[in-house]
């Protein structure tokens, strides 16, 4: 496990920023995702709402891997995570869902994921660079 | 192998339009890259440049399989497609560097890609259903 370092942390926050999920089938077909539910509660986990996650959350039982994609411009990192919990109940599905509620969504649940590796993935020679 | 509609095709094909490739390792992890250099050769046909790729690059050389997404506000489309070949020579690779020359950058090589299937990945009740 390692901690997302803050630049990283900080570009994920600001508005305007893409952020996707992409996993994998065992078949190993990749799937990517846009989600605005994604965020960093602490700088070792990400989560992401389950909202409209069909083939996601399909993926995500059959192969725990996975990367979050930030980018904003020329900036771009990947955070590879691994799945820790997927939480069906609880305060923090309830206070994402009153979130989402402002936008007529809903969340079936939340995956939890533990952070592995973060990587340079900017428009640059840097592209590839393992940060932590 | 599948022919992309017009509306994909054109997702695809605008500047403005969000673009990200997905590939996945060996051993299971998927990893995305923001695509910027793509160009649609046909209806069943995509290019990309291999412009700092080093991580897609190799997880190509095992597993085939890749997915774009292409978005643009609530509309985004996934696009399944299979590598076919890698070209280090010809007209596209040419026309593509002088693209990217512009903006210092050169891309090594061209992989084509075969489209299998399109789903709707837009934000809404379709999203996830197989178009193609």
């Amino acid at each position: 496990m390692v901690n997302i370092p803050a630049n990283v942390i900080e570009l994920m926050n600001k508005e305007g920023t893409v952020k996707a999920l992409v996993t994998s089938s065992k078949k190993g077909m990749p799937h990517a995702i846009i989600a605005g539910t994604i965020m960093s509660p602490a700088p070792n986990t990400m989560v992401i709402g389950e909202v409209l996650m069909k083939v996601s959350s399909k993926n995500l039982k059959e192969n725990e891997e996975a990367a979050f994609l930030i980018t904003s411009g020329k900036d771009a990192y990947e955070i590879n995570c691994k799945v820790k919990a997927r939480l069906d109940k609880g305060p923090e599905l309830d206070g994402m869902n009153k979130v989402l509620e402002t936008m007529h969504m809903h969340a079936a649940a939340i995956w939890v994921f533990t952070v592995e590796a973060v990587f340079d993935q900017s428009a640059s020679p840097k592209a590839g660079t393992k940060l932590a | 192998m599948v022919q992309m509609l017009p509306i994909v095709m054109d997702m695809l094909i605008r500047p403005e339009t969000h673009k990200v490739m997905s590939t996945v390792s060996v051993d299971g992890q998927p990893h995305s890259i923001v695509c910027g250099s793509l160009i649609v050769i046909d209806s069943e046909t995509i290019v990309v440049g291999e412009v700092n790729m080093y991580t897609t690059c190799k997880n190509l050389e095992t597993n085939s399989k890749v997915e774009f997404l292409a978005w643009s506000g609530r509309e985004a489309y996934g696009i399944q497609a299979e590598a076919v070949g890698r070209v280090t020579k010809g007209p596209v690779l040419e026309k593509m560097n002088q693209h990217l020359d512009k903006m210092n950058m050169v891309a090594k090589a061209l992989w084509e890609f075969r489209v299998c299937s399109v789903y709707d990945e837009g934000v809404g009740d379709l999203s996830g259903t197989r178009i193609l």
